[in-house]
């Protein structure tokens, strides 16, 4: 006799239900398994939202008007008495998470009473800041983080990170503000309230300069001179530069001489190098209708209205790994997949000499601490750990980036090891030579700035407006951006 | 009428309805006393505090009122009294056991769970295995206990024990074995207060009954609605009003945001002068025709408009009529006529972030395929006896700023052309034939059977299909973003020309910390979209009555 089908359909939603809460159940497990296994934290762990457990309040204050949360309840403590802390870098390959990793699991490793939980942020282009901004607002960010020196400035006036200048001078395991390139501090320890270099915002976690990338294939089949020859002797300047690109863009008309992608940095360096500047010398306005802005422009735009360059906005990249580019303007983080991609006799060269001498970037970016992570101390010495010799060196040897410390040279050594590109002394010497640090705006805002220049730079290479329409009306947008 | 009773239940006997009924007006009492004292707590405290503290006075103020009317209803023994009793307790134990999950720890737990998920996964397939054995008679019964076997051992795989003790654990806690006690109250209350007493002693109908079922039966859905749609979107509305960056203390602004972003000037320019010399001051020029020059406090939205505006007018109809087209081609019985509808549709399967990575590939200027072709077929032009030699260029498709919002128009009508052919031939296959048939009885050709026929007879599906891709389009973003990532702000394009309303809100809230901007953006583009959809309904409405 069948039974009734009612009674089985009951049957099995019960047996859903059970399923249901049993699975709900086990997500608790998951977790504590997850904490109890996993000593060196590959995987963050999520625990730990019960209320009776103690709160400690930050060290150091966040900015009065900033809603206090904890950074997340991971920081918590674990029920051993262990720290977990979150950390998170941008990187820019599946090479650089790896080596991070093992970072992470070497440091946690050596540091009894704290657990490290790393976690690879997004690439540039999918929005690691954006993402980072909104975990902030909803207090679930790390309590350690990596940011764009651009953005230290925004971070710093919003109360998201912590003034770590305290710490740092109570701290043993600090190597003191020496210890890294000075333009690179000097904007890392603004203090804006008292309008001195008594803060410290954070470590420089590695800098980074342009190069010139060369196609030395072409460059030879086009009868050029060496750019590395012509640097060797101090003959590399932006009449050299322009006479090589001619020769390799003569040869065919799929051929460019030079390219270059179309981000703030790029024309940033034509008015450096010309002796001008984005921002006035005090970084209080627009200073990029100076006459030597202007000129650094007009050589710019020159390369692309002769139709020389790839053009303006186009993704200079893939040409240049295809082999139909000459030149290829961009930073060390493109060596690795230069190195994977590229079938020709390749190397780089520095950036040349403009109307206004040497000149290029100081790219860095800074390890901060969340300004409400329930362990500021702990995530402080974390910060020093991961910008100490051994993980400078450790990451040195990845070739993405330039270690930051400038007090220990065997670092540098390791850099300079990683070859091709045979010519590493390039990025060494444009970060030696007169460069210009990728900074924060303390008066300004940097988002709104870049926003407003970039058209406006689109329109002049593209001939939408004139050099003398530019020099009338591009800082009058450009000025509003400042306080 | 009194409601429909069903079989009595074992619970009816211990507790008769009158007690229960009492029991009931005691329970609101104690709800809404605790929900009082909850809108007191939240308004004097400090933490939480503006939108979320509001929402949750709103709530509390909403329950108490809820629990006064009920408790009327139950004191008069009347239907609405029953209608409070179950939704209160109901949405009372959905409260309670989520902010109790939560504090165990729960959700975050379920990601931790997806890792140790993949443990169980072979049990899983064993059960499922022998489950699907059930249907054969000589095993059901192994079948049975191999299906129940293999889900334990899934479960046990996956770390039930150990999450069974942690659970247990945490619910030692005062703030959560309270939740634990108000979740199990409040559930019992509304399952117990829907028995046929209960209902029958508060003078329940079929009607109210029914009401009640409805209500119930929806409620997964309309709370997850409220949760996740509603509620943003009404935070939206405040945020909107404020200047706030999402980190600090909200600054109430009123409407200035909507006017800032709507505040426009007219002004007359000579030849060669300047917008700013003839705009009023904070006003930029946005567009100018002849020797009118149209000023704006914030050009950047305006452009933004001007662009997705453009944007529509090109992408809608080359998105729609091409999959009229082709869903009349795919109406046929030939041979092999599926597998082209499946090719068609795919592109409307990929997502969109891998369809835009692919379509900036092809449209590299220097190294893409798509002007390879062109040059190819230059060439093979050129090779022809008799014509002229043609050049193919290097258009610069995401590089020209006269170019890339047409970019930005093939890549959304590739997309989306399959999906809304799919619609199309819907529409074209539930049109009765015999209508067609007459009219070629009375002697319509192809042209007039289609203009005649068929349009009218495809107008509710032109509606959804033009209003479906309308909207769609108005949101345009992650195609923009990711066929553009190099400009500033991300997705804009050279010169501005592929920002879009949502990219600049999105570099509004999220890269410039301005979040009620934004939200007052948002909410422009809410009622620029609504007002397509409402004009559409109208033409749909009027076609309709045409006919």
């Amino acid at each position: 006799m069948s039974k009734p089908k009612g009674n089985t359909m009951s049957r099995y939603r019960w047996l859903g239900l059970v399923l249901v809460l049993a699975m709900l159940a086990a997500a608790c497990g998951s977790e504590v398994s997850t904490d109890d296994a996993e000593d060196g934290g590959d995987t963050a762990s999520t625990e730990d939202t019960t209320a009776d457990e103690p709160e400690e309040e930050p060290a150091d204050e966040p900015a009065d008007d900033v809603e206090e949360e904890p950074a997340d309840d991971a920081a918590d403590e674990s029920g051993d008495g262990e720290v977990t802390l979150r950390w998170r870098t941008r990187p820019d390959n599946q090479a650089e998470i790896e080596v991070y990793s093992e970072v992470s699991e070497t440091v946690d490793g050596e540091w009894d009473g704290v657990t490290l939980a790393y976690e690879p942020g997004g690439s540039e282009t999918s929005s690691y800041q954006d993402v980072l901004r909104t975990e902030i607002a909803a207090g679930t960010a790390p309590d350690v983080f990596w940011i764009p020196g651009t953005d230290v400035a925004d971070f710093a006036t919003r109360g998201l990170i912590m003034d770590l200048r305290d710490m740092a001078e109570s701290s043993d395991a600090y190597a003191g503000d020496d210890a890294y390139y000075s333009q690179v501090m000097e904007l890392l320890t603004v203090s804006p309230e008292a309008g001195d270099n008594s803060a410290l915002w954070g470590l420089p976690r590695d800098v980074s300069a342009f190069a010139l990338y060369l196609n030395m294939d072409l460059i030879a089949e086009a009868g050029a001179a060496d750019p590395r020859e012509l640097a060797a002797n101090g003959e590399w300047d932006w009449e050299a530069f322009r006479e090589v690109a001619d020769a390799v863009a003569a040869l065919d008309p799929q051929i460019n001489g030079f390219g270059m992608n179309n981000w703030w940095a790029n024309p940033g360096y034509w008015i450096n190098a010309a002796g001008g500047s984005f921002f006035t010398d005090d970084r209080t306005g627009c200073a990029v209708d100076t006459d030597e802005a202007i000129q650094g422009l007009e050589f710019m735009t020159g390369l692309y209205q002769d139709g020389i360059a790839v053009p303006y906005g186009e993704d200079a990249e893939p040409p240049f790994l295809a082999g139909q580019v000459g030149m290829f303007m961009n930073g060390r983080w493109a060596t690795p997949g230069t190195r994977a991609s590229a079938t020709f006799d390749w190397d780089v060269v520095k950036l040349p000499d403009g109307p206004g001498g040497p000149s290029n970037w100081l790219f860095w970016g800074a390890y901060v601490v969340n300004a409400n992570t329930e362990h500021p101390e702990e995530a402080f010495e974390l910060v020093t750990r991961l910008t100490d010799g051994a993980v400078q060196g450790t990451i040195a040897e990845l070739g993405a980036n330039i270690p930051s410390r400038i007090d220990d040279p065997a670092v540098i050594d390791t850099f300079l090891g990683f070859t091709p590109p045979e010519n590493n002394q390039a990025f060494i010497d444009g970060i030696s030579e007169n460069p210009v640090a990728e900074g924060p705006l303390w008066q300004g805002d940097w988002p709104a700035f870049d926003s407003a220049l970039a058209p406006q730079i689109e329109a002049l290479v593209a001939g939408d407006v004139s050099l003398e329409d530019f020099q009338a009306t591009a800082c009058e947008p450009l000025d509003a951006t400042f306080q | 009428m009194t409601a429909t009773t069903t079989s009595p239940s074992r619970w009816s006997g211990a507790v008769s309805a009158p007690t229960w009924t009492t029991a009931m007006t005691a329970w609101h009492v104690v709800h809404l006393l605790g929900a009082v004292a909850l809108a007191v707590v939240v308004q004097q405290g400090e933490d939480p505090s503006g939108a979320v503290a509001a929402g949750l006075v709103a709530t509390a103020v909403a329950f108490a009122a809820g629990d006064v009317a009920t408790i009327i209803g139950l004191r008069r023994r009347r239907p609405s009294g029953l209608l409070g009793t179950v939704v209160i307790s109901y949405l009372t134990a959905v409260g309670s056991t989520a902010l109790l999950l939560q504090r165990t720890g729960v959700f975050t737990g379920m990601d931790a769970l997806g890792e140790s998920f993949a443990r169980g996964v072979p049990f899983l397939l064993l059960a499922v295995l022998a489950f699907a054995a059930t249907a054969w008679p000589p095993v059901a019964r192994v079948a049975r206990w191999v299906a129940i076997g293999a889900i334990g051992a899934m479960l046990l795989a996956v770390g039930l024990l150990p999450g069974l003790l942690t659970f247990l654990g945490r619910l030692g806690g005062v703030v959560e074995l309270g939740l634990l006690v108000v979740a199990v109250t409040s559930a019992f209350a509304a399952f117990r207060s829907r028995r046929n007493d209960v209902v029958v002693h508060l003078r329940g109908t079929s009607s109210s009954s029914a009401t009640l079922d409805g209500l119930l039966f929806v409620s997964p859905n309309a709370l997850g609605f409220l949760a996740f749609f509603a509620g943003p979107l009404l935070f939206s509305l405040w945020v909107s009003l404020n200047d706030w960056d999402a980190f600090g203390t909200p600054d109430f602004v009123g409407l200035a945001n909507y006017v800032r972003i709507m505040s426009l000037t007219v002004a007359t320019a000579e030849a060669g002068q300047l917008g700013n010399e003839v705009l009023l001051n904070g006003y930029t020029e946005v567009l100018r025709l002849g020797n009118i020059v149209l000023g704006a406090q914030d050009p950047v939205f305006w452009k933004s408009i001007v662009n997705i505006l453009v944007f529509a007018a090109l992408a809608i109809p080359l998105s729609v009529v091409p999959a009229l087209g082709l869903a009349s081609l795919l109406n046929s019985d030939a041979p092999g006529i599926k597998v082209f509808r499946a090719i068609y549709f795919v592109p409307s399967i990929a997502g969109v972030v891998a369809v835009a990575l692919i379509w900036r590939q092809l449209f590299n200027a220097t190294v893409g395929w798509v002007n390879y072709l062109l040059d190819r077929l230059a060439v093979a032009w050129s090779a022809l006896p008799l014509t002229p030699e043609l050049v193919a260029g290097q258009p610069q498709w995401l590089s020209d700023n006269s170019l890339a919002l047409i970019s930005l128009v093939i890549v959304f009508a590739w997309q989306y052309v399959g999906f809304n052919t799919v619609l199309f031939l819907a529409g074209l296959q539930s049109i009765d034939p015999t209508l067609t048939e007459a009219a070629m009885i009375d002697g319509a050709n192809r042209w007039q059977r289609f203009r005649y026929i068929i349009l009218p007879q495809l107008a509710p599906t032109t509606f959804f299909v033009v209003a479906s891709t309308g909207i769609l389009a108005l949101q345009l973003f992650g195609e923009a973003v990711v066929l553009f990532p190099t400009y500033t702000p991300v997705g804009s394009g050279p010169q501005g020309s592929t920002l879009t309303p949502v990219v600049y809100l999105y570099d509004q809230g999220f890269r410039r910390f301005a979040q009620g901007y934004a939200s007052a953006v948002a909410w422009v583009l809410f009622l620029l979209i609504f007002a397509f959809t409402f004009v559409q309904f109208r033409r749909q409405r009027a076609d309709v009555e045409g006919v």
